[in-house]
């Protein structure tokens, strides 16, 4: 009897639910009249769709600047099957240690990401704003507040703006379209630092010892034209950090 | 049902398999410790000698007349102009030296190298990224906005600690790093623990509290105590799932793996950590109540990899938690299982083992070690890597760097079972500077050699008391460059066991000079006849570098050296000239296979020689055997470097699992000791390195023959012997200041010795007959058939050294993208044809014209007519194809000429000649007048020798008298040079153009008059062909000092076989040169050396330099340290010429340094150190507290600062209230109020902590 009746309410719930749900899309259907299509600002909501499009945008950015070994377009590169590999620790001459050409990478980068999606981040917002124009909302914006920051499993976007999409006498406020991406750069630019501050030191750094530590990344160095060249893969994602160090060079035979 | 009392997730179980995880991983951490303790040497002792610049080589070059070249072959021009530091060069290399001004993006720095100190666009320093809390050192300044000039960044803010974040820790990250991570994790406080290193970081992580975090709700989280907020009930040890907690979650037979975890873990419904992973326990409500040890698979040898029912995975024996679906793994629940971390492979060639991740072990191409490693082979480490099997070339190419270890490492004689090997710099230079004249004098070198890493002593006994002497020479010798257009260098290196075994003949009772009638009778050098004689110096050869007889890896041989007898009559004798040509000429098959399977790639048991690395590393600083000083509650600890394992060293370190990483990074030590101090005391005059060696040789052997009574032949024999061996020690000098030069004339100084030696010999007796023996660099094989066998193994990647030794048509292209490969240039059929190059100053040629049916070209002066005798000249010569080039003075078999150059193909080959003197006839070992024609011959990669014509070349010598004067070509000490200042005198020698004895005076009178003859060798019996380096003619006197500054007039006169016949045909310079030696004021001394008190540290090590200060003296000082001894001392690599500084990181302890500092006199200075570092890591005590006049007052045991709170002990320190004062601290109070006081000392002991030093309450 008891169990019975309880059955009766989860049920009553479930029915309220979907009734609620269906409500709240259809008054907001109506109230933005627009036809419902797939990721636009007002099927997804406009802190949604920021969300969706700065993340994308930024994704892209990481990708480049990973594969750029931290910068988009490097400056001191070696080729090594078909890929660049950017020089984070250089000695051109012989015998010294590198100098860290890169040390504040991590914000380095983070300024990177920033400078090279500013613009994407900008057309995102336009384009919310061009969509609900064109179905005649007014869209009110103040300043673009945007940053990136590269935190321990993820990448932070940190957006703030202002935005009031009004008609008639309906308006809704948006202050923050903070977002983030699951991503392992901190970690992995966590090593990349170990590495570089070892080898800029001691010319050479422990692979296998952090491998143990940090089970979860796999180094690969390969010497290579008197360079060597770092691979740091995370295991899980498969994500993957190139760069390269020269240093401690020594001649063939002697001179 | 699970004991409370356990207190963490793992259990006692599993705390012992932690604590065994813990110790391994400690193991290997301490690897890396390791690393990190030895490798501070690395900077301070690789070779770092004055960068060798193309200006520079070009240098060396020029001694052998190379500086004359008209039209350089090689393209020395651009190297003529000034070069300098650059700050970014146009390729976009920051700090770039010897970089000329159209190469720069800047304005270069002329002159200066970047790591001198008042470069300071290069100065190193220490970078803060402040959004990370991170400090980088040895950053430059233009690339960071918060920058110091402190490259090691040994500053206190920049320490290292473990940081803790709830359940997760970070290793070694500062405080203000942790402090971020901490508050991007939602973490108020700051959790971190100074000087924790990462391997008791990494356990830490298992001990904090866990449990079932229960909302009100009925909501339930598993996860740390820290996690838990205070208005949800925690309960320790609890799993979600307790029937007793009655949450919503239940028990499900899903599965997790959990970042930094290697097992399988079972997961509720709601998603939350249960325990480890036992289909047996799906529905065992009791597994499911409360935190338990896995009981599965518990004495898995595999860390259970691949078990279908148990997730008791262990990384480090064999499983670590990974998808099943990714896999297609079916486990007998959930979606995750063991995945297999081992590998298997055949280690020792007999057969496949497991081995476990992080294991590591070597690799070779072929024999190494005993100077038997092959042309094209590197060394390679193997390393298991959570089930792959990865290498790594150790060092980029030409066995710059070694494998060592690699056997199953032992801890207290126990075998681990466990392989570790590391790459480690290859010592091999450093063996070479054993052989100094002192050390073979002394009959020491191999005492010496043995105390060097990497060295062994070639032990070369063709002839009892006669040919024998000790080498010291590389284990493992070092690759070539068989492509670079300079191989002089090479050349020389293998030139070192190019040498001349005499073989005497007795006078004929009745007539003449014969030989024994009975091969029996040959007293001396018997050996020479046979070939053991060859046998024995090809060995030497190989072990000299890529030399000699030898093969590549892939097991072709090609023989790059050369036998030859210089008595053309030899006919009347038991050994005729072609038997011994027979005898010695070829290896025998059985030696030749013995090379030819020296390329076999998995020879069984093969592993790199177990030497003890550790007095080396004692004297560098870098570990400490000794546990005086050291605190006791800190022994066993941070002390493992070397309390833990003991005086066995670094031999029982390696195989106890404490590699040697970090000998990676640069161990070349002490080559440096004299390299570059020689450099600044041989200055310009390289090659008097090796005359005065030579020289010095023979007049030990002279005295040592003298010693033992021998006389006639047995003196020709010691002193020949010995000068070659003083040769060599010139050599080693020399080759440090000029690294190329020095080994160049070695091998002709030391048979110019032999051969002063042989001339005075044919005066009493009768000639010898010499069996000369050529080692020279080894040469690749024709062709280009094996190319490809470079690129079949992707665990041993292809790079030039290797592919250009299968094959002299191998060529690696497409560097740098996927396609690189070691491919056949192809054969264009093209027919290979030469044309004349460049010449010398004093030289020029025509073309080849081969319309009289030959081609050949005349070489002359500039203007046209012949060289003068004694000249040196060069003749290059441009070929259409890579080839190797042999000439002769009549058309002869290409196997019986002589090199054109280098023993290499090149496309372009230059020959140094040092013009014969015509008058001097048969003499020189042709007959001819005035007319010299040159034959030359070229094989190229795939031109068969025999359908190559001749190339003829010919030069005429001018005849007639001999009008000029001798020149002084050389002086050592060179003009104007200081001397010790405590000697009275001082040996010298010149050299001259020509043949010639020389007089000195201290006045300037004329040579006749001159009362003081030098000690002159200038009746030479040269050889022509000769090897082409020029031949300098050298006397030496030993003058006095006695004073601050002391001339003396030198004058030589030519043509000493003039003396008596017609002395009046001798000429000398009208004027004399005036050469003049100098004294310093005072000797060197050292002002001081820092450290010299004891220093505290608040750190488990400490960085601090070593700073010494030299004065007086002469101009130059050079200060070397050690830390065990005077013996084996290390060079502090320095710009500054007086204060010489140098970093460690040391750890706590007594600890004395000795020093010795050394000028371009020779003098030396010797002083030491002693000072102890005491670590202070404990928090300043209260001694005592007292209240008066509503004041607290507080009295600490050490100079520190007070903060207090009123509210907690676990206050920020920042945001603590000061009290004033430092021994005794003083604050206002209020009644009634409770006063939490923390006290900090220097080294913050005490700041971090959350507890209080002291809890007082005001009344």
């Amino acid at each position: 009897m008891e169990r019975g009746g309880k059955r009766g309410q989860v049920t009553l719930f479930i029915i309220l639910g979907i009734i609620l749900v269906a409500g709240i899309i259809a008054t907001s259907v109506l109230l933005l009249n627009v036809e419902p299509e797939t990721n636009t600002p007002e099927i997804l909501g406009p802190r949604a769709f920021i969300d969706k499009c700065v993340r994308d945008a930024v994704e892209v950015s990481v990708e480049k600047i990973i594969l750029g070994g931290g910068e988009i377009e490097p400056s001191l590169t070696i080729m090594h099957n078909s890929t660049n590999y950017t020089y984070l620790c250089h000695q051109p001459d012989l015998y010294k240690t590198c100098y860290n050409l890169h040390p504040t990478l991590e914000s380095d980068i983070e300024k990177v990401i920033k400078s090279d999606t500013n613009n994407a981040v900008s057309e995102c917002f336009n384009a919310m704003r061009e969509d609900f124009e064109n179905r005649g909302y007014d869209v009110i914006g103040n300043d673009t507040y945007y940053s990136i920051s590269i935190l321990s499993g993820e990448i932070k976007i940190n957006l703030e703006k202002s935005i009031t999409i009004s008609k008639d006498d309906t308006s809704q406020n948006f202050n923050s379209f903070n977002t983030k991406i699951i991503h392992p750069l901190h970690e992995i630019l966590r090593t990349v630092h170990r590495i570089t501050t070892s080898e800029s030191q001691h010319c050479y750094f422990d692979a296998t010892g952090h491998m143990l530590l940090y089970p979860q990344e796999k180094i690969r160095i390969i010497n290579y034209q008197s360079s060597k060249l770092y691979r740091i893969i995370n295991r899980k994602t498969n994500i993957e950090f190139k760069f390269a160090v020269r240093g401690c060079v020594r001649p063939a035979g002697l001179i | 049902m699970c004991s409370s009392s356990r207190i963490n997730l793992m259990g006692e179980n599993k705390n012992k398999k932690i604590i065994a995880s813990f110790e391994l991983t400690l193991i290997i951490m301490s690897m890396f410790a390791f690393s990190y303790m030895i490798s501070d040497y690395n900077e301070l002792s690789i070779i770092t000698p004055k960068e060798i610049s193309l200006l520079e080589k070009i240098k060396i070059i020029s001694h052998i007349g190379l500086n004359k070249l008209k039209s350089p072959i090689i393209p020395v021009v651009s190297a003529l102009e000034q070069d300098g530091c650059c700050e970014l060069t146009i390729k976009g290399e920051e700090c770039k030296s010897s970089v000329v001004a159209s190469d720069c993006t800047v304005p270069i720095i002329e002159g200066r190298v970047c790591s001198d100190d008042d470069v300071q666009v290069c100065v190193r320093g220490c970078c803060y990224e402040e959004s990370t809390g991170r400090y980088i050192p040895d950053s430059l300044q233009s690339s960071c906005v918060d920058w110091i000039p402190n490259p090691s960044c040994s500053i206190p803010e920049a320490r290292l600690g473990c940081c803790v974040t709830g359940e997760s820790v970070i290793p070694d990250i500062t405080e203000a790093a942790c402090q971020i991570e901490s508050e991007n994790r939602g973490y108020d406080s700051v959790d971190w623990n100074l000087g924790m290193d990462a391997a008791s970081c990494t356990w830490i992580a298992g001990a904090t509290d866990k449990g079932a975090c229960v909302f009100p709700s009925g909501i339930c989280s598993f996860g740390a105590r820290s996690e838990c907020s205070p208005e949800n009930e925690f309960r320790k040890d609890y799993l979600c799932t307790a029937p007793i907690l009655e949450t919503s979650c239940k028990m499900t037979g899903e599965t997790t793996c959990v970042e930094g975890r290697d097992e399988v873990y079972f997961i509720d419904d709601c998603g939350n950590l249960a325990n480890v992973y036992d289909s047996s326990k799906i529905d065992d409500v009791a597994y499911w109540t409360t935190v338990q040890d896995p009981t599965c698979g518990v004495n898995s040898q595999d860390g259970n990899a691949n078990s279908k029912d148990c997730g008791n995975c262990n990384l480090n024996t064999g499983g670590s938690c990974a998808s099943a679906l990714q896999d297609d793994f079916k486990a007998d629940s959930g979606d995750n299982y063991c995945r297999s971390t081992g590998c298997y492979f055949d280690v020792t060639g007999e057969g496949e083992e497991f081995l476990m991740t992080g294991e590591s072990w070597c690799m070779y191409d072929g024999k190494i070690g005993d100077g038997k490693d092959i042309p094209g082979s590197s060394h390679w480490r193997y390393e298991c890597d959570q089930g792959e099997i990865i290498s790594i070339r150790c060092g980029d190419q030409y066995r710059n760097s070694i494998c060592i270890g690699g056997s199953e490492a032992e801890i207290d004689g126990v075998n681990t079972g466990f392989r570790v090997a590391t790459c480690a710099p290859n010592n091999w230079v450093q063996c070479l500077n054993v052989n100094t004249e002192e050390n073979m004098e002394n009959g020491i070198v191999e005492e010496e050699c043995n105390k060097l890493l990497n060295c062994r002593t070639e032990k070369l006994s063709i002839s009892e008391k006669y040919f024998e002497f000790d080498i010291c020479v590389p284990e493992y010798p070092a690759g070539f460059n068989t492509k670079t257009q300079i191989q002089e260098v090479n050349k020389n290196l293998c030139g070192i066991a190019s040498m001349t075994c005499v073989i005497p003949r007795d006078p004929e009772f009745w007539d003449g000079c014969g030989w024994s009638k009975d091969e029996d009778d040959i007293k001396i050098n018997k050996g020479c006849t046979s070939e053991e004689f060859t046998k024995q110096m090809n060995d030497f050869c190989i072990g000299l570098g890529d030399c000699g007889a030898n093969v590549n890896i892939v097991g072709v041989r090609s023989d790059s050296y050369d036998v030859r007898y210089t008595l053309s009559d030899m006919s009347d004798g038991v050994i005729s000239r072609s038997k011994l040509k027979s005898n010695t000429e070829k290896l025998s098959t059985n030696y030749l296979q013995n090379i030819m399977s020296m390329n076999i790639p998995t020879i069984p048991h093969q592993i790199a020689k177990d030497e003890d690395y550790t007095k080396m590393l004692e004297s560098l600083g870098m570990i400490e055997i000794q546990t005086e000083g050291i605190p006791d509650e800190r022994q066993g600890d941070d002390f493992y470097d070397f309390s833990m394992w003991g005086s066995a060293g670094i031999a029982t370190a390696i195989y106890g699992g404490v590699a040697l990483f970090g000998l990676e990074a640069g161990v070349s030590f002490s080559a440096t000791k004299i390299l570059s101090g020689l450099g600044q005391l041989t200055g310009g005059a390289a090659w008097l390195g090796p005359v005065m060696g030579a020289f010095a040789g023979v007049a030990a052997g002279l005295y040592v023959s003298e010693a033992l009574g021998a006389s006639g032949v047995s003196t020709v024999i010691i002193t020949g012997g010995l000068a070659a061996a003083g040769a060599l020690a010139g050599v080693a000098m020399t080759s440090l200041a000029f690294p190329g030069i020095g080994w160049a004339i070695a091998g002709s100084i030391a048979l110019a010795a032999l051969g002063a030696s042989i001339a005075k010999f044919i005066e009493d007796d009768c000639e010898p007959i010499e069996v000369k023996f050529e080692c020279k660099p080894w040469r690749q094989p024709q062709g280009g058939e094996n190319c490809d066998q470079c690129n079949n193994d992707p665990l041993r990647p292809c790079n030039k050294y290797r592919c250009h030794s299968l094959g002299a048509a191998c060529e690696l292209e497409n560097v740098g993208t996927v396609d690189e490969s070691c491919i056949a240039s192809p054969d264009d059929g093209a027919p290979l044809f030469i044309t004349t190059g460049a010449t010398s100053d004093n030289a020029i040629y025509s073309d080849f014209d081969d319309t009289l049916g030959s081609s050949w070209a005349s070489a002359s002066i500039p203007s046209g007519g012949c060289f003068n005798a004694y000249e040196t000249i060069v003749l290059g010569i441009n070929i259409s194809k890579i080839a190797y080039c042999r000439y002769a003075t009549t058309e002869s078999d290409f196997e019986d000429m002589e090199d054109f150059g280098s023993n290499t193909y090149l496309k372009q080959q230059y020959l140094t000649l040092h013009v014969p003197d015509p008058s001097r006839g048969i003499s020189q070992g042709i007959d001819w007048s005035e007319d010299i024609d040159l034959f030359i011959k070229c094989e190229g990669a795939y031109e068969n020798i025999e359908n190559i014509g001749f190339y003829k070349i010919d030069l005429c010598i001018n005849q007639g008298e001999d009008i000029g004067a001798p020149i002084i070509e050389a002086k050592s000490p060179e003009d104007d040079s200081l001397v010790g200042f405590d000697i009275t005198q001082k040996n010298i020698s010149i050299s001259t153009h020509e043949p010639a004895t020389c007089r000195w005076s201290l006045d300037d009178i004329t040579y006749d008059d001159m009362e003081n003859n030098m000690s002159c060798i200038s009746d030479i019996a040269i050889k022509f062909p000769n090897t082409n380096v020029p031949i300098p003619y050298t006397c030496k006197a030993t003058l006095p000092t006695p004073l601050a500054e002391n001339n003396y007039y030198i004058n030589c006169k030519d043509q000493p076989w003039l003396e008596i016949s017609n002395p009046d045909k001798r000429n000398s310079k009208l004027r004399n040169e005036l050469y003049t030696l100098k004294r310093p004021n005072e000797k060197i001394k050292i002002n001081y050396i820092n450290p010299e008190n004891d220093i505290e540290t608040g750190t488990p090590k400490k960085v601090l330099d070593l700073e010494i200060k030299t004065s007086s003296g002469g101009l130059n000082h050079k200060c070397y340290y050690s830390f065990l001894d005077f013996e084996i001392m290390y060079e502090i690599i320095d710009i500054s010429s007086n204060i010489h500084t140098v970093p460690f990181n040391l750890i706590p302890g007594k600890k004395t340094i000795y020093v010795e500092c050394r000028d371009e006199t020779g003098d030396t200075v010797q002083s030491s150190t002693s000072f102890e570092i005491i670590y202070d890591n404990k928090i300043p005590l209260i001694a005592r507290v007292w209240q008066d006049a509503g004041q607290l007052h507080i009295t600490t045991n050490e100079d520190s600062e007070c903060k207090y709170s009123t509210e907690t002990c676990a206050f920020d320190w920042e945001e603590g209230k000061l009290m004033n004062g430092n021994i005794e601290h003083i604050t206002s109070v209020t009644k009634g109020e409770t006063y939490y006081v923390k006290c900090a000392d220097d080294f913050d002991n005490g700041k971090s902590s959350n507890t209080c030093s002291i809890q007082v309450m005001a009344v």
